[in-house]
């Protein structure tokens, strides 16, 4: 125990200089010998600071626009190639087995067990469902329960094959024309693209963007009325007290996510998908719980003798809520809300997931999970991009509260 | 009464409204204050002491406690019908406080210049840099060493002598009329204890100030004050100066007390004296002598009636039926 603390040596009657060392200077040592601790601090600045950079990172041409959409790139795997290659490789793909297709349908054409080949998906390849592939398949079927009048040879088939085959081939050919010279095709997706060709490293960032804030102006307003609310009612007590948490009870006898919800349709078309209305809808009801929080905080300090002595000084009301009680509550209310922001992205990405959050262009983590699901089985990558950058900081921000809970509470300060 | 009273309490009332009953903590409670005196005010625990005091400063938590009747005249007027802004200009310029544990009347958050300056600055109209020399000038009184260095401390910094030093010099900071001790040196070791008397007296005699100083210890009381009031079951039984009360105390609760302090000059194989009993709950008290069924010369009167106040001689008051006229 020889490193602990400096406050041994102020109890000292010799005229020796002591460094003051506030509470916060106690709690950021003990904050910083807890390693999980820091590296969440580490990784939530990282967010922070790439949330807060993003339009100059756009500006400088570092980060792709996330509403720009370039349909040529729907759905382009993460790789560090540029977008050009990507393409003109998907679509080799694409015509290398178009032609296997009918290659093998021309030597087959007898054969019983011909309907699969039109299905072989490579894996890695991108196959879109337009108009061409239907046919192709109904056009297998067809064939196959028309079997039995051998000479027939549904033209349909090989016509849509051939055509998308010469399209393809177009395409490509044009795509080799201008990959060096239309910068479009030259710009590489990290995180590949979503289905209308948008970055996904961008919407992710962007996404994040709109979480972090949702998490921060709900946490900012719910501390902000819950303190208030709270250390009125815990101060004055009595009928006022007793009415503020009365109110309080009853918002929490209240469903909160039908309300929210209630509210969201309530605004209408206009109202719907504005960030504001989600700000508003998600602080309505998140300080009661802080305000309790700092109500019973206020009550069991505000008969301490500090508070007394305060009085006898003659300050006021406000100066001994606001000055000498609400410091002391301040501990609790950091870890606090540093726990109540991930609830709070949470809470908006579950709306956004109904479809009652932000909508596009803009984006926020949730949106982008509820977009990704959709093509889960095929582009996992757009489902896994935003899922994990959400989750990493929802883990991150939880540990770095449980860190502050540890380095705030006196009791712990003799452990580890 | 002489116009050097600056601190006049006329039969103050404190009660408190709990479910069990009405608690009558202070029951007709009187005396005076003068300047520069030091008065003294002793009584068991619970017998109203520090109510009387808090309920001077208005600092009475207003339910359940209630003021219920009295007045106290500070330089002529009525504290107790003050509002509260105004009495709020009164708190820690004119009369101030220490409290009984420094270890817990400091707000640990708070800076110990924060929480000086606050005040002088509240109360002279101090810019921040005068109110932290005046501060500085303050410790430096109250004989912390190097306060220039260890203003900026937290209250955790500083050993409970410390603290209370602190506390004095805050009390102290704008030279108030009148300084109430509430058992300044009960959560202090006896070493300390001498010393943060000894600077009470020298401070308080040096800037002028009146000291009420509550206190369960008569030996303290011996030491330092001039007047003495002894408080049982929230009513004086008791006054005079402190050669009075203990050359020649009168009241039966008076004479207990002072034979049950242990005496070095007096060798004796007896065991230490004690008053038999525990003091009395003082809810919903019968009108008698809340004394007499641990009194030894309790009279038959006692049960039924409170003893009127004797006035033995000037400033020499006992509330006991054995001096009382018509026993």
């Amino acid at each position: 125990m020889a490193n602990i603390d400096t406050t041994q040596d102020a109890v000292n009657e010799f005229n020796q200089y002591v460094k003051p060392v506030s509470l916060w200077a106690d709690a950021w040592k003990r904050l910083r010998r807890n390693k999980m601790a820091v590296l969440a601090l580490w990784v939530v600045g990282f967010y922070f600071l790439l949330a807060l950079s993003a339009p100059l990172l756009q500006s400088a041409g570092i980060l792709h626009s996330y509403t720009e959409q370039i349909i040529s790139h729907q759905n382009l795997r993460p790789s560090f190639r540029p977008a050009g290659e990507l393409v003109i490789e998907s679509l080799e793909l694409r015509i290398a087995q178009l032609e296997e297709n009918l290659a093998s349908r021309e030597e087959d054409s007898n054969s019983t067990y011909n309907m699969a080949t039109g299905f072989d998906f490579a894996p890695a390849a991108e196959i879109e469902f337009d108009d061409g592939e239907v046919d192709e398949g109904e056009a297998a079927l067809e064939e196959v329960t028309e079997e039995a009048d051998d000479t027939y040879y549904g033209p349909t088939y090989s016509d849509s094959v051939v055509d998308e085959l010469e399209r393809s081939k177009a395409e490509v050919e044009a795509l080799r024309g201008s990959i060096h010279t239309d910068p479009q095709h030259s710009k590489v997706y990290i995180l590949g693209t979503d289905d209308l060709g948008r970055d996904m490293l961008a919407r992710t960032i962007y996404g994040g963007r709109i979480s972090i804030m949702i998490g921060i102006v709900g946490t900012l307003t719910a501390v902000l009325i819950g303190i208030l609310i709270g250390s009125i009612s815990g101060y004055v007590g009595g009928a006022i007290d007793n009415f503020l948490m009365r109110f309080v009870d009853i918002m929490y006898s209240l469903p909160y996510m039908l309300v929210v919800i209630i509210i969201m349709s309530m605004v209408g078309d206009k109202g719907r998908g504005s960030i504001v209305i989600l700000f508003v809808a998600i602080a309505l009801i998140s300080w009661l719980t802080i305000s309790r929080v700092v109500r019973g905080q206020i009550i069991s300090l505000k008969n301490s003798e500090f508070v007394e002595a305060a009085r006898s000084m003659g300050a006021g009301t406000p100066r001994i809520i606001f000055r000498h009680l609400l410091p002391n509550t301040l501990g609790v209310i950091i870890v606090f809300s540093t726990l109540l922001m991930p609830s709070f992205i949470m809470q908006e990405s579950f709306l956004s997931f109904l479809g009652l959050g932000v909508s596009a262009p803009q984006a926020s983590w949730g949106t982008l999970v509820s977009e990704g699901v959709r093509g889960m089985e095929l582009r996992a990558w757009q489902l896994f991009v935003p899922a994990i950058s959400m989750t990493v900081f929802l883990f991150c921000m939880n540990f770095l509260g449980d860190g502050l809970r540890d380095a705030l509470d006196p009791q712990s300060k003799n452990r580890g | 009464m002489t116009d050097d009273v600056i601190l006049q309490v006329k039969d103050l009332k404190t009660y408190f409204k709990l479910d069990e009953g009405l608690l009558k903590a202070v029951d007709g409670v009187s005396f005076d204050l003068r300047k520069g005196e030091t008065l003294g005010i002793v009584g068991e625990s619970g017998s109203g002491k520090s109510v009387t005091n808090l309920a001077v400063m208005k600092l009475i938590p207003v339910p359940p406690g209630r003021i219920a009747g009295g007045e106290v005249l500070f330089q002529g007027k009525d504290l107790l019908k003050m509002p509260d802004d105004e009495i709020r200009t009164i708190r820690g310029n004119k009369i101030s406080m220490i409290f009984q544990d420094p270890m817990t009347s400091l707000n640990p958050f708070l800076r110990i210049s924060t929480q000086m300056i606050e005040t002088i600055v509240l109360h002279q109209g101090m810019n921040k840099k005068d109110a932290k020399d005046k501060s500085i000038e303050m410790l430096k009184l109250a004989g912390i060493p190097s306060p220039e260095k260890r203003i900026d401390s937290y209250p955790h910094q500083f050993s409970g002598g410390m603290r209370q030093r602190v506390m004095i010099a805050m009390a102290l900071s704008c030279n108030p009329e009148v300084l109430i001790a509430d058992e300044p040196t009960t959560a202090l070791d006896v070493t300390i204890q001498a010393q943060i008397l000894e600077l009470i007296k020298d401070l308080t005699a040096r800037l002028g100030t009146a000291v009420i100083l509550i206190t369960h210890s008569l030996g303290v009381v011996a030491g330092m004050c001039d007047n003495i009031n002894v408080m049982y079951a929230g009513r004086i039984v008791e006054r005079g100066t402190a050669d009075e009360i203990f050359g020649d105390p009168k009241h039966p609760y008076t004479q207990g007390l002072i034979k049950s302090v242990p005496r070095l000059d007096k060798a004796t194989q007896q065991r230490l004296f004690s008053i038999k009993g525990q003091p009395p709950n003082v809810i919903n008290l019968p009108d008698c002598c809340p004394f007499y069924p641990r009194c030894d010369r309790a009279l038959d009167i006692c049960k039924i009636k409170y003893p009127a106040t004797a006035e033995l001689s000037k400033g020499r008051n006992v509330a006991c039926w054995l001096y009382s006229e018509g026993k």
